[in-house]
């Protein structure tokens, strides 16, 4: 070793290449306890290769005011019906602008897989100050209709089937002007149109500043304003909506003053076959409306045991997912949250309750040092259990991390976060292997998943602060791991809410079809499923949202299986 | 290869090996630098930076002070400086080491400020010296301990923490907490209700109540207590400090403690100042309200005081604290000269 130019011989030892390694390595281990690193990227930063724009730098400075650091949404789904999934940005003016209103940007997959701007042609034109959205077929016509959440007036159109649309928020009965965060469709109350949930986040004051600490400017947290009660609206089936918030019993004791809702879920929680709706506030209680099978919901958050942490302390809940992390077949609930608290696990169970698995999963380790929003479940490498992602983004100030860009920003930006799951609902944080996913400094917010190359692994679309979008193609590789999607069919659309069960052997896995969720975004509505080593599946099991349960033969696999309600083998 | 050859190349490894442990060893050192810290002052209000800088000013005077240090971690934990709070408290424990305060500070800081594992030393120093004396010593180590996981430890610290101080509702609650997550329903609902009993304002406690009564069957009394822990004050002094700091000018936690800072100096109209508006950013906060009181009752103005309690109950956010500053001036206990 003496041939390598010691450094330090003159010190009487040597100082090698390999003593650096050792260092580096104690050093490392030092600093990341328990990543997992791996030689080859599972995930590869393709946005400028699929004709989008990569942030170019940090956004704009901001004015501290507080919508301008909450948006927008990403949204992946088949616009024009052409079978590949295209993407719908949400967006907002940049921060620190004067502007009220910008419009939102639709993008068209096109056959060499890259995406073109088709916001005009499609007739997503009307400006405003986006923050979320919804997407689904509200008229059961076969295509894909579009509400946008705005801090301001909410906007919602009609797909014409031929990749335009037609607005129709005021003929569809959609009134207000909340600020509108995310937004579900879904059919509480079973007569086969889906119906709309919308989380309100506050009442916004815009004269009002926040200070640090330190007294120096800081966006207001939601407790500087009153919250807004959320808004459920009954699809009435003839493209018109009723807000029936009230009469559903989507009340709370203090008219909504402490629903502070931006993340929303809505799918059968309790097992009793009816979606209900679990909503994320922000440092508020959650909200778990059980649905009573009567038009009526009941609040029961609290009582089973997913408003608060394990000490009965609200959180500030942002983004929401749900997936099967322990792989029973029940599905679990994923919250992120502020930095200083976990983003937190709640196991589903076959009782009463839910199960605070937070730190029996491992995640309590990862998660103080960042501020969580768009998140998912979903199984990056095929192996056959739902892996989790998650993107941050700061609020307020902390120290810089290395390599953060000058400017405002500086202090508020983060890494994002893929977890690898062992198969057992504990999860390793990917180091290295996660790519420019994980490595990328920037307020990162809305995050969607789906298989946008159709190549039968999940990709991931980012959104962060300034309107700025990423898109990583998933590139892992999966010898020998196979996969299915699932599409599931009612009525001729989407069955938004159902679980899709897949049985191979002794082994079920549940996905549920549930594009509304993570933060303000909207998913690929395929279940997908990875199976590792498994090469045929014995059978598909749907819990439709109408409570029904249908069993569809078994296949084999590496496809796209589509299964429609009442063509099945019976329950 | 010679024999001398390879136990040549046996030392050198060996003395890599040490090389490498002596860096990081030195780096990792406790206490080792005694540079001040100075984090960026930049647009930080004149006010703090000035408030900051007469703290350091007393380290760079008297740089072997464990106190000098400590009240330098205080001002820099008030205004948010944790990682620099962490520092100083840590050469203050270094230079003061029989004393438990920075070691306890130290730990709660580092706790409060997300690292709940590097929380663990410090606090069990603390409670090395102290004993089994100090009541919310126990039971911030005990909370520490409830997040890593380690049940049993944190039982054993609840328990001794509610032995010590009979007043205080959290340790029953952790307590509570505990006994839930072991299933033993009707040992939670025993210390929940002991909790309540103590504070019926603690809603932490009405909420894993609720959770206990539900698994109990008891449908009515869940719902009850999931109903009062939504009419209480939304946030508590834990999420006042670590996510509520920024109401305009600044957060109560940070304000009472400046206000404290104010009233050592005798600057009682300036201090009085700072906790109202601790109040108003958050209501719940009774130390605020309790020095707030006490400064009117310095300046002859007990019907103020007493009136600025009673809104407290009125409001529901008394506390222990509070009731029992309000029935001192109410007379039916004694009035401490202060």
């Amino acid at each position: 070793m003496c041939e390598n130019s010691p450094p330090f011989a003159g010190m009487g030892y040597s100082f090698d290449r390999r003593s650096l390694a050792l260092l580096a390595l104690v050093a490392a281990s030092g600093c990341a306890p328990g990543e997992s690193i791996a030689p080859g990227a599972v995930f590869r930063d393709v946005t400028a290769e699929l004709g989008l724009s990569p942030p170019e730098g940090p956004p704009p400075d901001g004015a501290y005011h507080l919508p301008e650091i909450m948006a927008g949404g990403v949204g992946l789904f088949d616009h024009d019906l052409d079978g590949d999934l295209d993407l719908l940005h949400v967006r907002a003016p940049l921060p620190g602008s004067e502007g009220a209103s910008v419009s939102n940007r639709l993008y068209r997959q096109e056959a060499d897989g890259r995406f073109a701007d088709v916001t005009d042609e499609a007739g997503l034109t009307e400006p405003g100050y986006g923050q979320g959205m919804a997407i689904g077929d509200v008229e059961n016509d076969g295509d894909p209709d579009v509400y946008i959440a705005n801090y301001g007036p909410d906007e919602f159109y009609l797909n014409d089937g031929d990749g335009t649309f037609t607005r129709s928020t005021g003929n569809a009965g959609f009134q207000g002007s909340m600020w509108s965060t995310a937004a579900s469709f879904f059919d509480y109350d079973g007569d086969g149109f889906l119906d709309l949930y919308v989380t309100h986040y506050v009442g916004l004051d815009p004269e009002k500043k926040c200070a640090d600490p330190r007294d120096r400017l800081e966006y207001c947290g939601p407790w500087a304003y009153t919250g807004r009660p959320d808004t459920l609206y009954r699809n009435n089936g003839d493209r018109t909506f009723k807000d029936v918030t009230a009469e559903a019993g989507i009340v709370l004791p203090d008219h909504g003053a402490r629903a502070t809702g931006l993340g929303v879920l809505c799918t059968d929680f309790t097992g009793d076959g009816r979606p209900d709706i679990f909503v994320a506030n922000d440092l508020q209680c959650d909200n778990l409306w059980v649905n009573q099978g009567d038009g009526t919901f009941t609040e029961e958050g609290i009582l089973r045991g997913v408003a608060t942490d394990e000490f009965g302390h609200p959180e500030a809940s942002m983004g929401v997912t749900a997936g099967d992390a322990d792989g029973d077949g029940i599905l679990d609930i994923f919250v992120t949250h502020l930095w200083g608290e976990h983003n937190r696990l709640f196991l589903g169970g076959r009782g009463l309750q839910f199960d605070d698995y937070t730190v029996e999963s491992e995640l309590a380790r990862y998660d103080l040092e960042r501020t969580g929003w768009g998140c998912c479940f979903f199984d990056f490498d095929n192996d056959g259990d739902q892996d989790l992602a998650v993107a941050n983004g700061g609020v307020r100030r902390r120290p810089p991390l290395a390599g953060a860009p000058e400017g405002m920003w500086r202090e508020y930006v983060e890494t994002n976060q893929l977890f690898e799951n062992d198969g057992s609902g504990r999860f390793l944080q990917v180091g290295d292997k996660a790519g420019s996913f994980a490595s990328n400094l920037e307020v990162s917010r809305g995050l969607a998943f789906g298989d946008i190359d159709e190549d039968g692994d999940v990709d991931m679309i980012v959104s962060s602060i300034g309107n700025n979008l990423r898109v990583f193609r998933n590139e892992a590789p999966a010898p020998g791991h196979h996969w299915l999607l699932v599409r599931a069919l009612t009525k001729g659309r989407d069955a938004l809410g159902a679980q899709v069960r897949v049985t191979a052997g002794d082994r079920e896995r549940c996905s549920p079809v549930l594009p509304a969720a993570s933060y303000l975004s909207s998913n690929d509505p395929r279940a997908h499923f990875g199976l590792g080593p498994i090469d045929a599946i014995d059978a598909i099991v749907v819990l439709w949202p109408d409570g029904e349960r249908e069993r569809f033969p078994g296949s084999d696999v590496d496809r796209v299986i589509t299964v429609r309600q009442g063509e099945g083998l019976g329950p | 290869m010679s024999a001398g050859g390879a136990l040549r190349r046996t030392l050198e490894a060996a003395l890599d090996v040490v090389a490498v442990l002596g860096i990081v060893l030195f780096a990792c050192r406790p206490g080792s630098s005694v540079e001040v810290p100075l984090p960026s002052f930049e647009d930080v209000d004149p006010d703090v930076v000035r408030a900051v800088q007469e703290a350091r000013a007393a380290v760079e005077a008297n740089p072997e002070s464990g106190t000098t240090w400590g009240e330098l971690g205080d001002r820099y934990a008030a205004h948010h400086f944790l990682d620099e709070a962490i520092r100083c408290y840590a050469r203050a424990e270094e230079l003061d080491p029989k004393s438990d305060f920075w070691a306890y500070r130290l730990g709660w800081i580092t706790f409060m400020n997300g690292s709940d594992a590097a929380a663990v030393a410090p606090l069990e120093r603390a409670l090395e010296i102290v004993g089994e004396f100090y009541g919310p010593a126990h039971d911030a180590y005990g909370q520490v301990l409830l997040r890593l996981g380690r049940i049993d430890e944190a039982a054993e610290q609840f328990t001794l923490a509610s032995r010590l101080d009979a007043e205080s509702p959290q340790a029953e609650t952790g307590l509570g907490q505990i006994a839930f997550e072991r299933g033993d329903l009707e040992a939670a609902r025993a210390h929940l209700e002991e909790a309540i009993a103590r504070d019926e304002n603690h809603g932490e406690a009405h909420i894993v109540l609720a959770r206990v009564y539900h698994a109990l069957g008891l449908e009515d009394e869940a719902r009850e207590h999931a109903e009062k822990s939504r009419s209480l004050p939304q946030f508590s002094d834990r999420n006042d400090w670590l996510v509520n700091p920024s109401v305009s000018p600044a957060g109560a936690t940070a304000r009472t403690d400046y206000g404290m800072e104010l009233e050592q100096k005798g600057k009682f109209d300036e201090a009085a100042e700072n906790y109202r508006i601790a109040i108003e950013s958050n209501p719940r906060s009774a130390m605020a309200r309790k020095r707030l009181a006490r400064i009117l009752v310095k300046q002859s103005r007990r019907d103020e005081a007493i009136e600025l309690l009673r809104d407290a109950e009125r409001q529901g956010v008394s506390t222990a604290l509070t009731r029992d500053y309000l029935a001192r001036l109410l007379g039916s206990k004694e009035v401490p000269e202060e």
